[in-house]
């Protein structure tokens, strides 16, 4: 297996586990989340130490949010909100370790 | 005996009818608040793309009053939930002023090359978004 389809896999079983433990819907599987959040890491790997990163890692989060379905972060979406927080965290660290 | 049959088989019927409706509203209306999230900052770059678009001369007072009139009605449809008002709002001008809005922080260097693909991410996202939540209404 390849780094980047183990890095892969390790992302879908997190973004599974963390749908699983909240309840949250989403409308697209965790597979399809995992491919998103590595776009949305090698968009951002872009811009690293550019000006307006905070607001390119909220705009990928937003996106992330949209195109699965997720309600988002707001106190009564405390299932989404964790899985979001999560996959912003997956994001980070997928492009620092890119 | 059978008009109190078909009495209960209606009422079943209107039953079904109104929790699949609400089925249907409550699809329609889960993607708000990240549809609300993200507009929130869209607005933004809306108003960032008309005060540039007017002083570089490509909208007029007309139409800078029409672009803000339309991002103020999304704002209002948006926080009111009301899939009419949001599907009233022209999304092309928005979408249009919004990019110019990306273009012109990357050409005044508030932000970096490498973040303007995210942004502009985030407003294909937003109208694909739009897009299934209108299809439901």
């Amino acid at each position: 297996m390849t780094m980047a389809n183990d890095v892969a896999k390790q992302l879908e079983s997190m973004i599974a586990d963390a749908l699983k433990e909240t309840g949250a819907q989403a409308s697209m599987s965790a597979k399809d989340m995992a491919v998103e959040v590595q776009a949305s890491a090698a968009r951002l790997s872009g811009a690293v130490g550019q000006a307006g990163y905070d607001e390119a890692l909220r705009a990928e989060r937003d996106t992330l949010a949209l195109k699965a379905g997720l309600k988002l972060v707001t106190a009564a979406d405390a299932a989404d909100a964790r899985v979001v927080g999560i996959v912003q965290g997956a994001i980070g660290i997928l492009v620092a370790a890119l | 005996m059978r008009s109190r049959f078909h009495g209960r088989a209606n009422a079943a019927v209107v039953l079904a009818l109104l929790a699949a409706c609400s089925g249907i509203s409550a699809r329609q209306h889960a993607q708000l608040p990240t549809m609300r999230l993200a507009w929130s900052a869209l607005a933004a770059e809306v108003e960032t793309g008309v005060v540039v678009d007017s002083a570089a001369g490509k909208l007029d007072a007309a139409g800078a009053a029409l672009v803000r009139a339309a991002s103020a009605g999304m704002t209002q449809a948006l926080n009111a939930g009301d899939p009419a008002g949001i599907a009233a709002q022209p999304w092309s001008l928005l979408k249009a002023s919004a990019t110019a809005g990306i273009e012109a922080d990357f050409a005044s260097k508030k932000v970096g090359p490498g973040v303007v693909p995210s942004l502009k991410a985030r407003v294909d996202a937003f109208e694909a978004a739009l897009s299934k939540f209108l299809e439901r209404t």
